[in-house]
């Protein structure tokens, strides 16, 4: 012992001074670098972005997407560290003399106390990261979070987030700052999601076991991402398993998943199919008679096949199907105005990404992707006299490419060019064999997306950092299109046609493009300390436009044209970051102010689904935003938990000229999400490495709601009179969860695995408010009601294995 | 439009399943309380049929099922067709309703309404054009019992469907009422404390009359245009009864207008505030103020082709008791008690009674 240690200490000073001689030398490099990958010690997966800190030097470094690391430093001994969340922090001694290539593995963390909640990145991420506003979430934190009916559900998980808000529980969808529900781009794997939502709103359509992390850009979105005005949402499906087969899987009141992946050449070919499926029609067999033949089924099939012939090319395609089923039975309780006996939703999401990742040299990396995505929806009615099939689809197909060049440690550039081809079928009616419907074609919507974009990732000294980027984005709309010309000075109304053009196939009519600049700064002011700035521009083409408070499956997709312009946001945020007590506690505070051009709201009395012309029925006007959110967090010890609360503020101005085209009289009123009040508590507390429990509350403002301010008879009918919109709230809006997970002891080592999770949601049964709705009765003494949907405490209990 | 219809009543369904899935309730609620200064409201309408037309003026009240719609009474009230005939309507006795006397619709001329309120104001509604409505080509009923209500006698009806042609050009709109007449013997009751009810003979022949008003059942041929309309559901007839159901059923040839009007009044009054349900809007007639434009008048005059057919329905094949109402005791002797003529009851026969 005595003796290795004299020797590497001898060791080190003659590399000391043999160093000194080389650096003396100008003939010979200032510089040797280490490389090599991290890996999953125990699947053998590479693992990326682990952060590597040389603590000697306080240089930080991060893997790539295949987990390899570059380290350029002048010769010496270095202390390493490895960090990653998921895995336990690694520290590694190195003596860099000559090129270094050096394999590190890392470890599995589950089995630690070391718990990391919700957004966690490596623990000192929050303040050395560049971006702002932007979160991830890992699976094992989502699974952390009390489950509403034992499913574990990544977007449900979102709403802890500041920032994040839904328009009432189980509706589908999320706002981020101040944006619609369509203005969040949802990758799965690259490929956009349109309907991120099973059973319309209540579940999402990502099965937890097959995801490996969720970041949400909110803030500063890096420019190789656009196409909507609020957020990015990257959902990553986990590497097949390359070392062994697995099966996994889970039994929950909702659904039931199972899982299997494994090696078909080991380390070189994987391969993972997961299926999750909902079994809940029994639940209406027990169901009041009306709504026996009530269906809503879901099911969901993941598979990702992964190639790696050398260390250099990796290929992955990934493969996605999910189907929702939703029949309503009779009608008998919905008044007598209806001849309909069935209505039946049905929709679904195919979605195919090729992946090649080709890692060139230590300084280039090309991913390029083709992806196809396809989302079709829709409506039903069977009778025979009024059948018809409402049929609606958009068609994604993409091709990209990114360019990562990182010619040192100082600066990192990327480049990228992206096209897309869309094709949007609004909606075609098909009358049923006997039926009296008319129908109905509307035209197809085409166009391309065209986009190109550099970004530097710049260190200027050790404290300041940026992002610098510019995207510069275009949509061409082509042909066949009939597009119409209406009367100047007048509303856009069917009946002001002037006259309609027509367009030969591929002949672009209509172009609309510009820049999106994107910023971000960050400030090192002292240790674990950071204040950071960005500013971003996105440009949205494509809308959902829907006169709902909350988008049906159905709901219309609508790309910009010449009268409907782009939707373009522009944000500005400010930001501090501070860690404490060795990274265990995190806090932040940030802010932003944000306007939006071009905000997109239908007219009083729209009617969408069916206009041949989206420009009649809906406005265009401004949007701001603007709010606080501010974190605490602590990450580590027997109880770990967080705390964030949000002031958020969001304000739409529709004004015109006219006044078909106004709302509220183009008057500034409340978006349908602007909710300003908003804190999340989660606490979770780990006794002991096989049991934890975890405590989650949630307040917020209530939504607003437009209440009808006066009454008129007209024969015999009792009419509401509304006059401004989203003048009211709902009331306030809060709840406690609560969970426990009991899994086996890790220290027991066993070859299969398996857990059982109790959770309660909404443990004091506060009946919160999901609508409110005005009836008049003469049987009752009251003229408002509020619809409850989750009213009680709401057991739950699942169980998963792993094999 | 069919669509629109379902997406309304998909809220409905949503609070169903959720009703199952969780357990979903419905409460009281006390909203904040919001009033506006109060409103004119005009409702009526001239038909091709034969007349006294009425025209009702009334004031919005505030939202509240405590409050009432009050009557706008001594204003002068005018309806006139483009040929240049115009008649002044009269006040009715009891206030706030004006008819005509001599005017009758017919079916191509256009008309138009003008009101000047007690306090001076005037208004007029836009010009409607008297559209000829399509005769009634076939009334028909059907006997089906609904799966899975528990009670037999419930579970029983009468479907009534009506069969008509649209005609070939566009821009025909339709609305469908019901009217039901029942005779009836006694013409008041009362509960007495231990639950039975207790009443008073009629002095003459009397129908208790029974109507939808919130069943708002129109239809345009956008989507059908120039074909039959067929199986159109016009009301379900109760088990209540082994004998004849008398059924009076009116074919409207409404405006465009009128058609957008009693569509957005459905809408909202469809309305469960549900996420899925249509955002509620303002429901827009066609009368305006002439000396304010921005003041806000409700209501709607319409101008309506009206053709009538009737139905018995026959409920012999009813299985087992039907639903009757609980018995009236009159007491032996007592006085009669006359007949009024009024929305709920009249002594006049029907139009079709044959029994």
């Amino acid at each position: 012992m005595r003796f290795s240690l004299l020797l590497l200490f001898s060791c080190c000073l003659l590399n000391g001074a043999f160093a000194q001689q080389r650096t003396n030398s100008s003939a010979s490099p200032a510089t040797f670098s280490a490389t090599g990958y991290v890996r999953d010690g125990k699947t053998g997966k590479p693992i990326q972005s682990v952060n590597i800190v040389v603590l000697n030097v306080s240089k930080g470094y991060v893997t790539a997407k295949d987990g390899f690391y570059t380290i350029q430093l002048p010769p010496g001994d270095y202390i390493l560290r490895f960090s990653h969340v998921g895995y336990r922090p690694k520290q590694d001694t190195i003596s860099l003399q000559k090129t270094l290539f050096r394999e590190v593995t890392m470890e599995d963390d589950s089995k630690d106390l070391e718990e990391v909640v919700v957004t966690s990145e490596s623990p000192d991420r929050n303040v050395r990261k560049v971006e702002i506003g932007v979160s991830q979430l890992t699976i094992r934190s989502i699974r952390r979070i009390p489950p509403l009916m034992g499913e574990v559900d990544v977007l449900r998980s979102l709403l802890l987030l500041p920032g994040v808000t839904t328009v009432g529980e189980g509706a589908p969808g999320f706002n981020v700052r101040g944006g619609g529900a369509d203005q969040n781009l949802i990758l799965f794997d690259e490929a956009p999601v349109f309907n991120s939502s099973h059973l319309m709103g209540f579940f999402s359509v990502f099965n937890p076991d097959v995801v490996r992390d969720v970041t949400l850009n909110r803030g500063g979105v890096a420019a190789a991402f656009g196409g909507r005005a609020s957020s990015v949402l990257d959902v990553k499906i986990k590497e097949p398993d390359a070392q062994k087969w697995g099966i996994n899987g889970g039994i929950g009141i909702i659904s039931s998943r199972l899982g299997i992946e494994g090696p078909i050449i080991k380390n070189k070919l994987s391969f993972l199919l997961a299926a999750r499926a909902s079994f809940n029609d029994f639940i209406f067999k027990l169901a009041p008679p009306n709504l026996k033949g009530t269906q809503a089924n879901f099911y969901d099939l993941t598979s990702k096949l992964k190639y790696q012939p050398n260390e250099k090319n990796t290929i992955t395609l990934t493969g996605y199907l999910s189907t929702d089923v939703f029949k309503l039975a009779s009608d008998s309780l919905s008044g007598q105005e209806i001849n309909a006996s069935s209505t039946k939703f049905n929709y679904q999401t195919m979605n195919t990404v090729l992946r090649w990742n080709y890692f060139m040299s230590k300084q280039l990396n090309l991913a390029s992707s083709v992806i196809l995505s396809r989302y079709q929806a829709d409506l039903s009615s069977s009778d025979s006299s009024n059948a018809f099939q409402l049929k609606s689809g958009i068609w994604h197909r993409q091709v990209k490419s990114d360019l990562t060049f990182t010619p040192n440690e100082v600066h990192q550039w990327q480049v990228g060019l992206s096209a897309i081809d869309y094709l949007v079928q609004p909606n075609t009616r098909i009358p049923g064999p006997y039926s009296n419907v008319l129908p109905v074609d509307l035209a197809r919507e085409r166009a391309y997306e065209l986009a190109a974009y550099i970004q530097d990732e710049w260190k200027l000294n050790t404290n300041v950092a940026i992002i610098a980027g510019l995207r510069y984005s275009a949509l061409l709309n082509r042909g066949p299109a009939a597009v119409r010309t209406y009367q100047e000075n007048g509303p856009k109304e069917d009946e002001a046609v002037t006259s309609t053009k027509t367009y030969e196939a591929g002949t672009v009519y209509h172009s609309a493009g510009g820049l999106e600049p994107r910023l971000a700064v960050r400030w090192t002011v002292g240790d674990g300390r950071a204040i950071k700035a960005g500013y971003s521009r996105l440009r949205q083409y494509i809308q959902q436009v829907t006169n709902t408070t909350a988008a049906l499956p159905t709901s219309r997709w609508h790309l910009s044209d010449m009268y409907t312009k782009p939707v373009i946001a522009d944000q500005w945020s400010l930001g501090y970051f501070m860690n404490t007590a060795d990274n265990a506690i995190e806090a932040s505070g940030e802010v932003y102010y944000k306007t939006l051009t071009n905000a997109i709201d239908y007219r009083d009395g729209a009617e969408l689904q069916l206009a041949p012309a989206v420009e009649t029925q809906i406005v265009q006007g401004s949007g701001k935003a603007y709010g606080f959110e501010g974190l605490l967090r602590k990450n580590k010890g027997r109880w770990t938990g967080f705390m964030s609360y949000t002031y958020a503020r969001t304000f739409l101005t529709m004004n015109s000229p006219y006044v078909t085209e106004q709302v509220n009289n183009g008057n500034p009123y409340p978006a349908n999400y602007d909710k300003p009040h908003t804190l999340n508590i989660l606490a979770t507390h780990r006794p002991t490495t096989w049991f934890s429990m975890s405590l989650n509350f949630t307040y917020s403002t209530g939504r607003p709601t437009t209440q009808p301010s006066a009454l008129a008879r007209v024969a015999g009918v009792l009419i509401p009179i509304y006059l401004d919109r989203n003048q009211q709230r709902v009331p306030d809006y809060h709840r406690l969860d609560f969970s426990m997970t009991f899994e086996q002891n890790p220290l027991k080592k066993k070859k299969n695995q398996s857990s059982w999770v109790f959770s309660i949601y909404n443990v004091y049964a506060h009946k919160n408010a999901y609508s409110i709705f005005y009836k008049l009765s003469p049987a009752s003494l009251s003229d408002a009601y509020k619809l409850s949907i989750f009213g009680t405490a709401f057991p739950s209990l699942t169980y998963n294995f792993k094999f | 439009m069919k669509t629109g219809k379902d997406i309304l009543r998909l809220g409905k369904y949503m609070g169903l399943l959720l009703m199952l899935l969780a357990v979903s309730c419905v409460t009281e609620f006390q909203p904040e309380a919001v009033s506006i200064p109060p409103s004119l409201i005009v409702e009526g309408q001239v038909t091709d049929q034969a007349g006294p037309y009425s025209i009702k003026l009334t004031r919005t009240a505030n939202y509240s099922f405590k409050s009432l719609n009050l009557l706008e009474t001594g204003a002068i009230v005018t309806i006139s067709d483009n040929l240049g005939n115009k008649e002044t309507l009269k006040e009715t006795l009891t206030g706030g309703t004006y008819e005509t006397a001599s005017l009758r619709g017919v079916v191509g001329r256009s008309y138009k309404l003008a009101i000047q309120t007690k306090a001076g104001k005037r208004y007029e509604s836009d010009t409607e054009v008297l559209p000829a409505a399509p005769p009634i080509l076939k009334l028909y009923y059907e006997y089906t019992k609904e799966a899975g209500e528990a009670n037999l006698t419930k579970s029983q009806g009468w479907d009534v469907y009506l069969d008509t042609k649209d005609p070939e050009v566009t821009g025909n709109y339709y609305r469908w009422t019901w009217t039901h007449f029942e005779f009836t013997s006694v013409c008041f009751k009362r509960e007495l404390a231990n639950g039975s009810l207790t009443g008073l003979g009629c002095c003459s022949n009397c129908w208790d009359i029974t109507r939808c008003y919130n069943c708002i059942s129109i239809s345009s041929d956008v989507n059908i245009n120039g074909q039959a309309i067929s199986r159109q559901f016009i009301s379900r007839v109760p088990y209540k009864s082994k004998s004849k159901y008398y059924l009076e059923v009116q074919q409207q040839a409404i405006s465009k207008g009128a058609y957008n009007f009693w569509k957005s009044v459905r809408q909202l009054t469809g309305n469960t505030g549900g996420l899925f349900d249509a955002a509620p809007s303002i429901v827009r007639g066609n009368i305006h103020c002439v000396s304010d434009p921005a003041e806000m008048v409700y209501g709607y005059f319409g101008a309506t082709g009206v053709s009538e057919q009737y139905i018995n329905v026959d409920r012999i094949d009813g299985q087992g008791v039907p639903d009757v109402d609980p018995p009236v005791i009159v007491p032996v002797p007592s006085t009669c008690v006359a007949c009024e003529n009024n929305l709920y009851r009249t002594p006049n026969k029907p139009r079709w009674w044959q029994f």
